[in-house]
């Protein structure tokens, strides 16, 4: 998903991590970012979501953070989330 | 606990910051940032600057200094002050109350109520949902103090949480005047390590350990006596908790937001500042944010940081309808809906006068 991927290479700047670069569904987000990292993809697959669909969806829930049942635990579970957010919001 | 006052008017609020402004940039060395990870902070936190006290001044300071200017520039008189709150974290002494002690400094009578409560960043709510309480089982006016100086509690060099941290102190005076206040209070308790000092108490008394700062698994430099923060665990807690308060006292007081001309939320982090009025739906003027990236994160006393270092012209000339909420150690969190109207409210005061 394009929105994801250019989130993280823009994040992935600032950390040089293999892992990201070698993107996988496998790649397991939330072990290899702390928090100050995760609010930063968060707020960059907003502001991609915003610039593609002119609406704001908020990507933050009460369990981002957690790391048993955070989405982001994998990139798959991160594409599966987005794409079920943008299904949700009825935006295209 | 739901409540709504139908007396309790906040007639001022006053704040002074600590005198040092340092810039995060010049605090790359001190918390072992590179220029990378330093970008990193800004972008989610935007952190810019924070003030803090010199040596030696303990949040009382801060605290008299406003209330000593409202003495000075306010029509309120000393006698006529029936109780004073003092919402901290970082007490004067262990025992008495600070509260008493400020009692005498201020030359308040000796029949003013006076008393600490030990909260952080709920505790703006807490102290104005008290105040509200005397005001309406008949007292005349309450001052609340509020704020803490977090050099007594945050470890130096701990880049976990030191560098969002900013000291100030500020008293809001509520009188006793027909108004109408919506008041919604929670605490959870089973959230309580996740925001702790963990050593000092009678849980884990002071030893020759407990003082001693390591490097820990989160990258801090911290002592058993020094504040500790999950931040994952805290970010969850506000985003589940804070927008669902917003809502909840928008329903309870029958209020449309269009109808509210500021929400002023503890400022803990720019993001969920930005969520919240997101999902508001209103424009980022109304949630106003900046406080956290100038001043730092205040604890109790980051509301009224808002009202003196942003919107004191607003508040000094117009009829407001606010909603103010506070978040956090406990954990704890609370939010009120009020009316506002020509409050006297200086621009912010930076250090403690030696007049």
């Amino acid at each position: 998903m394009e929105i994801i991927e250019k989130a993280i290479v823009e994040i992935n700047k600032d950390l040089n991590l293999k892992e990201l670069e070698d993107l996988n569904d496998d790649t397991p987000i939330i072990e290899l970012l702390d928090s100050v990292d995760i609010l930063n993809l968060i707020l960059a697959i907003e502001e991609n979501l915003q610039k593609e669909h002119s609406n704001y969806i908020q990507v933050a829930n009460e369990y981002i953070m957690d790391k048993n049942l955070s989405e982001f635990k994998t990139y798959k579970t991160l594409k599966e989330y987005i794409q079920r957010l943008i299904n949700e919001n009825n935006i295209h | 606990m739901k409540t709504i006052f139908t007396k309790g008017k906040i007639k001022a609020v006053v704040t002074t910051v600590g005198e040092n402004e340092i810039l995060i940039d010049d605090e790359m060395e001190k918390f072992g940032y590179d220029e990378k990870s330093l970008k990193r902070l800004k972008k989610s936190a935007k952190l810019h600057s924070r003030y803090i006290a010199k040596e030696g001044i303990c949040t009382s300071d801060l605290c008299v200094n406003s209330a000593e200017y409202l003495f000075n520039n306010y029509d309120i008189k000393r006698e006529d002050i029936d109780g004073l709150i003092f919402v901290t974290q970082s007490p004067d002494y262990k025992m008495p109350s600070t509260a008493i002690i400020m009692q005498d400094r201020l030359k308040l009578p000796i029949t003013t109520i006076a008393f600490d409560v030990n909260l952080g960043c709920s505790g703006f709510v807490y102290g104005l949902y008290m105040a509200h309480s005397f005001i309406n089982s008949g007292a005349k006016n309450i001052l609340v103090a509020l704020g803490d100086v977090n050099r007594y509690f945050c470890g130096e060099e701990d880049k976990i949480i030191t560098p969002l941290m900013g000291d100030a102190g500020s008293v809001v005076l509520i009188s006793n005047e027909e108004n109408k206040s919506y008041f919604s209070l929670y605490s959870d308790g089973s959230g309580y390590e996740h925001l702790i000092v963990p050593a000092g108490g009678c849980r884990n008394s002071l030893n020759e350990n407990t003082n001693k700062a390591t490097l820990r698994e989160d990258g801090g430099i911290r002592s058993d006596e020094n504040l500790y923060m999950n931040g994952r665990e805290i970010f969850n807690f506000a985003i589940k908790r804070v927008p669902l308060l917003i809502e909840e006292i928008l329903d309870f007081s029958n209020t449309d937001k269009e109808n509210i001309d500021y929400f002023l939320l503890h400022q803990a982090n720019a993001y969920i500042l930005q969520n919240i009025q997101r999902k508001l739906g209103v424009t980022p003027d109304k949630v106003p944010s900046k406080s956290v990236e100038i001043y730092g994160n205040q604890n109790s006393a980051s509301i009224s940081g808002i009202i003196n270092g942003f919107l004191n012209e607003e508040v000094q000339n117009q009829k407001l309808e606010i909603v103010c909420a506070g978040f956090g150690i406990g954990l704890s969190w609370g939010g009120f809906k009020t009316t506002i109207e020509n409050i006297f409210a200086p621009k912010i005061l930076k250090g403690v006068s030696n007049d």
